[in-house]
């Protein structure tokens, strides 16, 4: 497979899901249907790509680079906030940990790449940067 | 006495073995299966096989029956990575109990080392991440586990250090194996020490890429020639959570549970019966995360259960006698049998390294993917 490379710098867009409209499940890998109670009536929706980091690797083995480069690149695994047990694979052109409220964009026409950075956010009542 | 069996094992030495190719791999492996059972090539009714990466084909079982002499009744290649074997031992207890066939080769090899470059092996691996929303992100498979380590570390408290009792054990095994891939002494300084391959996951953290093959045969005792020496399989269970690790359920290691819980209610036994492991060991956190789905350790403990020398030889419940994927090797589906061929051995007799307390009943376990696919076998010694 080749990887597209892209500018971290860029904007990226919102995470695009779909979302079944019996039963308001959501998932990543569009596919028309729903795979929880199997209803054929699916949305297609951008959502906020705010959510919690729960794990990050820092990968200095790779067959080919990544699409912010070659090793080292870090890549995480974000919570989303949006549709609980959804969760992005994303790469981090700057510093992330375990824990951190972070944004995923999506820099490709259907899915990954994702980029994630650190979200600005209030926590314990003080603005955490 | 009509409990499946295996009657019998081969396994080749793991390492460098070219010029030897699938085909010539699986071969070794199964005629020395043969040998120790007493067949004959036309004795085989049945016959599973695995996958290769360096020899991709639609009809794996099929092609290996021809080149190996083979015409049995049924056949066909199986693929749930690293629980392929386990899931082949699995299908042919079934297969045998339903009368389908009475002696069934189970076998599988590849040159995985020597047959392709490492990165052609990084990016065939790579496949089981998801191809939309994964792969592009520059990830393999010793990514999507250093993910799983990640999570580890930071839920349980414990340290790279901790998991590296795992490298430190299996490579203690493998010295005194016959046939392992690594077997100079490691210590957790040089675990640590190791170059890093996607953190927190070091080389020394990683199995090493072998070529290799091993077979079982699974039978009816009471089909086998006098004189078998059989391990009974009294129990089995899989289960099937997921595939990408975006999708891992809560636990991550929910399908270790499940399958060794449907595996131990089968055989009517308790984990706590257990006296030997036999457990898939592609990364030291495979051993921390399948440990404690298994229930053998709490949650956060398995390495501290591995430094405190509970799974040694003369532990309490020694794991993995050969060295593991991490020592012995992985050399694809036949890495996965590799448990089973060493737990069979100890069960009846016939390691070179026997556990001092006689071990007769164990659990093996597997998985594939990322802690996707499980199959877990419990398998008993001699009545």
């Amino acid at each position: 497979m080749t990887i597209p490379s892209i500018d971290p710098a860029a904007a990226g867009a919102p995470p695009r899901i779909e979302r079944c409209r019996a039963c308001a499940h959501a998932w990543l890998t569009p596919r028309g249907f729903c795979p929880r109670c199997g209803a054929d009536d699916a949305s297609t929706e951008d959502i906020t790509g705010v959510g919690r980091v729960e794990a990050v690797t820092v990968v200095h083995r790779a067959a080919q680079p990544s699409a912010v480069g070659p090793a080292p690149y870090t890549i995480a695994l974000v919570a989303a906030e949006a549709a609980p047990g959804l969760r992005f694979m994303a790469l981090a052109p700057g510093p992330v940990a375990v824990g951190d409220r972070v944004r995923v964009t999506r820099h490709g026409d259907r899915g990954a790449p994702y980029l994630v950075a650190r979200e600005a956010a209030f926590r314990d009542g003080t603005l955490e940067q | 006495m009509n409990t499946p069996c295996i009657a019998a094992t081969g396994l080749t030495p793991f390492g460098r073995l070219e010029p030897a190719d699938t085909l010539d791999l699986m071969s070794r492996a199964a005629g020395a299966a043969l040998a120790e059972a007493g067949l004959e090539r036309g004795d085989v009714d049945g016959l599973l096989t695995g996958y290769s990466t360096t020899h991709p084909h639609l009809m794996p079982a099929t092609l290996f029956a021809e080149y190996f002499g083979l015409q049995p009744a049924y056949a066909h290649g199986v693929q749930v990575g690293g629980a392929t074997g386990l899931a082949m031992v699995d299908l042919a207890r079934r297969l045998i109990q339903a009368g389908a066939a009475q002696r069934i080769l189970v076998v599988a090899g590849e040159n995985r080392l020597s047959g392709q470059s490492r990165d052609q092996t990084i990016q065939t691996l790579a496949q089981v991440g998801e191809p939309v929303h994964e792969v592009p992100n520059g990830a393999a498979v010793p990514a999507y586990y250093a993910l799983l380590a990640s999570r580890y570390l930071a839920e349980t408290g414990c340290s790279e250090a901790d998991l590296a009792a795992f490298s430190v054990l299996m490579r203690r095994h493998a010295a005194r194996y016959p046939g392992a891939h690594l077997t100079g002494a490691v210590t957790v300084a040089d675990v640590l020490a190791s170059k890093p391959i996607a953190t927190p996951l070091k080389q020394l953290d990683c199995c090493p890429i072998s070529d290799g093959a091993a077979a079982v045969v699974v039978a009816r005792a009471d089909r086998m020639p006098a004189g078998t020496r059989p391990a009974r399989i009294t129990g089995g269970g899989q289960a099937h959570t997921h595939q990408h690790v975006t999708m891992a359920p809560e636990p991550v290691h929910a399908g270790a549970t499940q399958a060794a819980g449907r595996a131990l209610s089968e055989a009517g036994r308790r984990l706590d019966d257990m006296e030997l492991l036999g457990v898939y060991d592609s990364f030291t956190i495979t051993l921390a995360e399948l440990l404690e789905g298994l229930g053998v350790s709490d949650r956060g403990r398995a390495p501290a259960d591995a430094a405190a020398g509970r799974f040694d030889l003369d532990g309490s419940l020694p794991l993995n006698p050969h060295g593991g994927l991490l020592s012995y090797g992985h050399a694809g589906v036949a890495g996965g049998m590799s448990h089973l061929v060493e737990t069979v051995r100890q069960l009846t007799g016939r390691s070179p390294v026997p556990a001092p307390r006689g071990p007769g009943l164990a659990l093996v376990h597997a998985d594939g993917g990322v802690l996707s696919s499980h199959v877990s076998l419990v398998l008993e010694g001699a009545p």
